[in-house]
């Protein structure tokens, strides 16, 4: 992997670094206060009262609780690589990796894609803010300082082109 | 200037052309083609007529003038479209070529592809590849064996005299000797021969050096421009001493694409991109869209994916000219000599003046690209051709001096601006007084009503004459400003100073790398089958699943097409990105459909805290 090359005192890795680190933290916190809030020993109770088939007919209404619960397993599992990956991007930036660029836009990515999953499914109120959050995100991680911070897109050994003379 | 010293001097610096390995066709004499072919007319409305056969026609019946209707095409026809007819299978070809070759002829040297350049574009362009080969089915084009049948029409030619020959031109123009070098070819099979844009019978091309004349009458070499397609300007112009023009002696070299015939300066595989006109706008939509994403919301853009005028580059369609230089070599002291060249000048052949219709084929294709060009001094609509009655212009050379003319025309330049400003600075005075006038007059006026329409027609004067002394004085001190720089500028000259040889190039091609040109076969296999294998898979898709399954199936295979390409090309970062910020775009739609008034609420609060925060700021100071 690429180290970067004198930024390390470049206040946007720095940034960055600490906005992911948030980032996963928020992400993290929404998984697990949705598992919190499940009462999961009346899922079981409900659960057992359904009949024993994976494939229920479209006409069976689940109860509340076991749909709360499936709500928050999907959460958990949309919202899951996004925080790893946040928290492997603010480790590479601490490491000054240039790597942790391409993950910290990938969890911009993914998570943002996995707002859009959840606002088409049941829409909870807490997609909003991330959604915000990763727009912000995703575009000053694409803004020309900080990709110029991190070298990201900037090719060299191109040919020589002079400006236009006479 | 006699004739003799006319040759002499194109013969000391004429170009020595390197061909790629399996090119067919090289610089031949043009007279020699036009006793091969055959001369036809076409009306507007009416069918081709014949008006000389093949074997009949010779340079002074193609200068006969002939008058006719608006709209009416003259061509040449250098191939028997019954031999071509009989040319359709490889053994007819091969059993034709034997027969035509009854001494040496053309390289029998093979062209091998390499890494195509499908293999080297994205989707979007290998999608309008596809769609540019399907118009060929509703345009006009050169028929399919043509191109084998003028290989040996050519190879007749070579095997009665085998000669490679140039035709010779010196033009003095603005101070400069252009020696002209046009390389005659009798096809173009760069489509069917090198998986080019087009196919056309015979191929007009050009070299030009500019020479500087000193007051001893010694030339010196200063610029070259080598034709390339229908570029024209800075970008074909090359300085003597650039590094990347090769020279052999006191000749320089040109690599020659193979079945193009255009020239490039230095040997490799050239990317040329087809730009489609009817995109055009689209295009510059696009441009513009990507100018307000960069500048304004400064987000980083992709350089690779537009052009040099900032267009994208994806509504363009690349062919790769192969420029190796590999194959057979023609200049002094190559692998062939040229043959002593034909002058187009003092007197110009009859030929090259009179004849003014197509020197090949004429197939009525709207796009033109598989049309004959014209002759020499000619576009194909009949006006005279820029490189024949501009050349410095044509290379873009019409600003520059030459070097020994370049000090007196500063120290010129310099002198007209001092006059102009001493002209500003009179012209600054009066106004002046004018002005000084004009307010005495308002000063005086005041205080008087009966004078109140002098008084506000003075005011309304002050204000126009007081604008123009801006004027003149901003102009004033720009030429003084120009002044300076041309002195510090003539001061360099005379210290012997030069600019950079290539800061007149805004935009140079440039071959492929080699890092590039090593890409897998696995690569190159992908490139070539991809877009099918997608649109067979979306159809199958379309017809398998139905519903809402159907959105994920296409977009999974879409996103998993996507990346396999972009792992290929090594672009995995700019997808990432591209999707992060569509996926960007769509989230933003969202909160805006579910916020607007909530958004609008917050955005003028915080116009307002904004306002009320600067305005107690400064009552704070």
């Amino acid at each position: 992997m690429a180290e970067l090359a004198g930024s390390r005192s470049s206040w946007p890795v720095r940034a960055n670094g600490l906005l992911l680190v948030l980032q996963a933290a928020g992400l993290g916190g929404i998984g697990a206060y949705e598992v919190y809030r499940v009462d999961w020993q009346q899922v079981e109770a409900d659960l057992s009262l359904l009949p024993e088939t994976l494939d229920l007919p479209e006409t069976v209404v689940l109860p509340e609780t076991v749909e709360g619960a499936e709500h928050a397993v999907v959460t958990v599992l949309v919202f899951a690589p996004p925080t790893v990956l946040a928290l492997l991007a603010a480790l590479g930036f601490l490491f000054l990796l240039r790597a942790g660029w391409l993950l910290a836009m990938i969890v911009q990515g993914l998570s943002l894609l996995a707002c859009l999953l959840l606002y088409s499914a049941w829409t909870p109120m807490f997609i909003y803010p991330v959604m915000l959050y990763c727009i912000v995100m995703a575009l000053y991680l694409n803004s020309s300082d900080v990709r110029a911070a991190f070298h990201v897109g900037q090719r060299t050994g191109l040919p020589q082109v002079a400006t236009r003379g006479p | 200037m006699g004739p003799e010293t006319d040759e002499a001097l194109l013969r000391r610096f004429e170009p020595v052309a390197r061909f790629t390995k399996g090119d067919r066709f090289f610089p031949m004499d043009a007279e020699r083609y036009v006793r091969a072919c055959s001369l036809w007319v076409r009306r507007p409305g009416e069918e081709a007529v014949c008006l000389v056969p093949h074997g009949k026609l010779t340079p002074g019946l193609l200068a006969e003038p002939r008058r006719d209707d608006f709209g009416t095409v003259h061509y040449l026809m250098f191939t028997d479209p019954k031999e071509a007819k009989g040319l359709v299978r490889p053994r007819a070809r091969r059993k034709a070529l034997r027969e035509a070759l009854q001494g040496p002829g053309p390289t029998e040297e093979v062209f091998k592809a390499g890494r195509g350049r499908l293999a080297r574009v994205g989707y979007v362009s290998r999608v309008m590849d596809t769609l540019f080969t399907l118009t060929f089915l509703a345009r006009g084009r050169v028929p399919g064996s043509t191109a084998a049948a003028g290989r040996v029409a050519y190879t007749r030619i070579l095997a009665d005299h085998e000669h490679y020959r140039y035709h010779g031109r010196v033009v003095r123009q603005s101070g400069w000797v252009v020696l002209q070098y046009w390389f005659f070819y009798a096809f173009n099979d760069w489509r069917s021969g090198f998986f080019g844009a087009n196919d056309h019978e015979a191929d007009w091309e050009k070299v030009f050096v500019y020479l500087s004349e000193s007051p001893s009458g010694e030339y010196t070499p200063e610029w070259t421009a080598y034709s390339s397609h229908n570029y024209a300007g800075d970008v074909l112009r090359r300085r003597w001493d650039d590094p990347e023009l090769e020279k052999v002696g006191e000749h320089p070299v040109v690599h020659v694409c193979a079945g193009s015939h255009s020239n490039q300066y230095a040997p490799g595989e050239y990317l040329t991109e087809l730009e489609l006109s009817f995109l055009a706008s689209l295009a510059r939509m696009l441009g513009a869209a990507r100018t307000f994403w960069r500048e304004r919301l400064r987000q980083y853009g992709d350089d690779e994916a537009e052009r040099e005028d900032g267009t994208p580059a994806i509504f363009r369609i690349p062919f790769v000219d192969y420029a190796r230089g590999d194959g057979l070599t023609i200049g002094p002291g190559q692998d062939k000599e040229w043959t002593p060249p034909v002058l187009l000048d003092n007197p110009i052949p009859d030929w090259a003046l009179h004849y003014r219709g197509l020197w090949g084929l004429y197939t009525r294709d709207p796009f033109e690209g598989e049309d004959a060009p014209a002759g020499p001094m000619y576009n194909r609509d009949g006006s005279v051709a820029r490189p024949w009655y501009d050349p410095v212009g044509w290379a873009g050379l019409d600003k520059v001096p030459p070097p020994i003319e370049t000090l007196r025309t500063v120290k010129e330049q310099k002198a007209a601006i001092e006059a102009r400003r001493a002209m500003l600075e009179a012209k600054i005075e009066e106004k002046s007084c004018e002005l000084k006038g004009l307010g005495v007059e308002t000063l005086a006026a005041r205080g008087h009503p009966h004078l109140r329409a002098l008084h506000e027609d003075h005011r309304r004067r002050i204000g126009e004459l007081s604008e123009e002394v801006n004027r003149l004085r901003a102009s004033v001190a720009a030429d003084r400003v120009l002044s300076n720089f041309l002195e510090g500028y003539a001061q360099r000259l005379r210290e012997g100073d030069r600019e950079p040889a290539r800061a007149h190039i805004s935009y140079a091609q440039q071959p492929a790398s080699e890092t590039k040109l090593r890409a897998s076969r696995l690569a190159e296999v992908w490139a070539a089958a991809s877009v099918g294998i997608m649109l067979i898979v979306f159809l199958w898709l379309a017809l398998d699943e139905r519903g809402e399954y159907l959105v994920f199936a296409l977009s999974g295979s879409i996103a998993l097409f996507l990346f396999v390409e972009a792992g290929f090309r090594g672009r995995l970062i700019r997808l990432v990105t591209s999707a992060t910020l569509g996926l960007a775009v769509v989230a933003a739609l969202v909160l805006v459909y579910e916020f607007f008034w909530q958004i609008v609420v917050v955005a003028v609060l915080v116009l307002g805290l904004y306002v009320l925060w600067d305005n107690l700021r400064e009552l704070r100071r």
